[in-house]
């Protein structure tokens, strides 16, 4: 279970910054009031444009990232004041985190399930478990460096599923995937949410909303304009397809973005 | 303790101490190349040493009298050729080779030299007028072998002869039978010298040996992206920190014991660059303060370990922290320069000061010479120091600012 109320994350931006990126405001509000709740067993989509603060949502969900206000409960623990008992219950996967390339396969699942605090045997099993899925199982012994950037992906996504985790949060699952890549882990989240997972993907690709999720979220310019299953959104927005609902929806709402 | 710590110290090791690359350059390069440069140094000192000793001095005489020369036959001064100029006319060519360093020494006698030594009591005495190069050193050494050991030698023959006998000019003697001219114990001389160079070297070491390595654990794991990977899992930001903290340390440890290995290595041919005739089997080392040693440098390396992973912490690249890490590394230069020219006199407030009292401490303990309220002065400061390190990494571990791009 995820419930997400009244959050706003503000990121200050340094001068230098500022310079950098001919940026006018000392702050940029990326995410502003927004509240919403996944439930175990259903797919949750966050459907948005670039910038919109998906990642943003997703981070301060992971605990990499604090809240500027509002909170977030996950499983019953506050990502503010029990970062710890989060992560233990989570597993987050964005495109940007990486492997120290020098290890091998084998070598990055036990150091990691070191840092989670699992057994030897545990660590054993769940790791022939998701090379089985993931097909990583032929490489395990080379070093990353030698990885394609599809067995890299993968082999990230072994990584943060280790420790079998109740709530998955996955920023932009399939981006960068090749469709056999993507369907392996497409199957695997419906996978999970048969057997009573809570999960949250954000997505900026229509029909991976549409295909994946029970229900979707639309945030434009920091802000949850609607939220609903796929015939709800329909209905409240009186449009045929998703594609539509999203470009009458951008139309209202996408000038006041910060 | 945190099995987790465990994890982490034994990635960080794994990744420096399987990665061929970093332990050739952070571990085997810097034992090496010390090797190799004091071999060097040592063997190019020790020839020019070689070849003062056994160097003839090719001088050239003028009026060259006849005392002189029955005086050097008998003389036990054998380290001189002597070439007999017969024309005074040529005193200015002979000067030439004295600059172009084809001879070491011109002497001129005045005429009638002998004569004239007889007659000294109705005549003004005789003179000898000497040459020499002071930019070639065999030149210098000859001036110092002729005038302050030969002439003054002929002098006091000639005397003798007019007393009657040589043994009326002896008045005294100096240490005839005196064995014990040294008061220093040997051991304690070893360490003098010993302590005057070691110890900066060991904080150059310890520093140099950490810099690189220490730079890329935060600043390139950032850069990477590896670093959110192991922030998102249930540890703690703090046990990450502490277990780079550790790792650091001991890797500049291993560092600087390849470097101490190197200068060990090259002693057989290096020995003359720390101090003529250093025996280091005759350096004994009593246990308290070895303990004092292992004491004071592991507080050395708590302070550059922390100064390095802050620096690392909170520069966004490997190259920026490499721009904010070389002023440090100026710092722990010019103590450890301070520190050998340092006069030995006893001032507290020197102790007071990181790095700089913590390198003289270091040569205290070496030269055997520690006052034991001056340690505890200074270690007192520098856990002050790296307390106040480690809190500040640690809360910069919880800031978003520093932890990502
Ligand atoms: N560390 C940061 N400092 C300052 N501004 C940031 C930072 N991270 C994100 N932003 C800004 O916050 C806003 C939301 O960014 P976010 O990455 O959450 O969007 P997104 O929906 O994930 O977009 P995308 O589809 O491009 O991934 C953007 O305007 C972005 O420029
Ligand atoms: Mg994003």
């Amino acid at each position: 279970m995820i419930e997400v109320r009244n959050l706003t994350k503000t990121y200050f931006v340094s001068k230098r910054e500022r310079k950098k990126n001919k940026m006018k405001n000392e702050y940029v509000r990326a995410v502003e009031n927004v509240s919403f709740s996944v439930r175990p067993g259903e797919i949750y989509a966050l459907l948005g444009p670039n910038g919109a603060g998906k990642t943003t949502t997703l981070r301060c969900m992971s605990t990499l990232i604090k809240p500027s206000s509002g909170e977030i409960i996950i499983d019953g623990f506050d990502v503010q004041n029990d970062s710890e008992s989060v992560r233990e219950n989570i597993s987050f996967l964005t495109n940007e985190l990486k492997l120290d390339e020098h290890f091998s396969a084998d070598y990055t699942m036990k150091f990691f399930g070191g840092l989670r605090n699992m057994l030897p045997e545990q660590i054993d099993l769940r790791k022939n478990y998701l090379f089985d899925i993931f097909g990583i199982e032929g490489f395990k012994n080379k070093q990353i460096s030698d990885f394609s950037t599809g067995m890299k992906q993968k082999l990230g996504i072994a990584v943060s599923l280790l420790n079998d985790p109740e709530v998955i949060i996955f920023d932009e699952p399939t981006n960068g995937l090749d469709i056999l890549t993507a369907k392996t882990v497409t199957d695997y989240l419906l996978d999970m949410k048969e057997q009573g997972k809570t999960i949250i993907i954000s997505t900026h690709v229509m029909r991976v909303a549409e295909k994946l999720s029970d229900r979707i979220g639309i945030l434009i310019g920091g802000h949850l304009i609607i939220e609903g299953t796929l015939k709800e959104i329909l209905e409240k927005t009186e449009t045929e397809t998703l594609d539509d609902a999203f470009f009458a929806l951008y139309e209202k709402f996408g000038d006041d973005n910060g | 303790m945190d099995r987790r710590l465990l994890v982490v110290i034994k990635k960080e090791l794994m990744r420096v101490f399987t990665d061929r690359r970093l332990v050739f350059t952070a571990l085997l390069l810097p034992g090496l190349s010390i090797a190799v440069i004091y071999s060097i140094m040592g063997m190019v000192i020790g020839n020019m040493d070689d070849e003062r000793a056994i160097h003839m001095y090719e001088i050239e005489t003028y009026n060259v009298p006849s005392s002189y020369i029955s005086y050097m036959d008998e003389s036990p001064y054998d380290k001189i050729n002597m070439h007999e100029m017969v024309d005074i006319s040529q005193l200015e060519e002979s000067k030439m080779r004295l600059t172009n360093e084809s001879i070491d020494m011109v002497l001129v006698f005045d005429e009638n030299f002998d004569q004239k030594m007889s007659d000294y009591r109705i005549n003004e005495i005789p003179n000898i007028d000497t040459y020499f190069n002071p930019i070639n050193e065999y030149s210098q050494d000859a001036r110092n072998y002729i005038v302050n050991g030969i002439l003054q030698d002929y002098k006091v023959a000639i005397v003798g002869e007019r007393l009657g006998d040589i043994k009326f000019t002896q008045v005294f003697s100096i240490d005839i039978d005196n064995s014990e001219i040294s008061v220093a114990s040997e051991e304690k001389l070893a360490g003098t010298v010993i302590s005057r160079i070691l110890p900066i070297l060991i904080s150059i070491f310890l520093f140099a040996g950490a810099m690189g390595i220490g730079i890329d654990m935060v600043a390139g794991e950032k850069e990477r992206g590896t670093m959110a990977t192991i922030l998102l899992t249930p540890v703690k930001r703090e046990t990450v920190a502490l277990g780079k903290l550790i790792s650091l340390a001991i890797v500049a440890i291993f560092s600087t014991i390849s470097s101490i290995l190197g200068i060990l290595l090259s002693f057989p041919f290096s020995s003359k660059l720390f101090g003529q005739g250093l025996n280091i089997d005759k350096i004994s080392f009593p246990p308290q303060y070895i303990l004092l040693l292992l004491i004071a440098l592991l507080i050395l390396v708590g302070i550059y370990v922390g100064l390095i992973i802050l620096v690392s912490v909170i520069s966004r690249s490997v190259k920026e922290a490499g721009t904010y890490i070389s002023p440090i590394y100026m710092v722990v230069l010019i103590s450890a320069i301070l520190a050998v020219m340092g006069n030995g006199e006893m001032n507290y407030m020197k102790y007071l000061i990181p790095i700089y009292g913590n390198t003289i401490i270091i040569q205290n303990i070496f030269s055997l010479d520690i006052n034991m309220m001056y340690f505890l002065i200074n270690s007192f400061v520098s856990i002050l120091v790296i307390t106040g390190l480690v809190l500040i990494i640690r809360k910069m571990f919880y800031n978003e600012k520093f932890m990502f791009k």
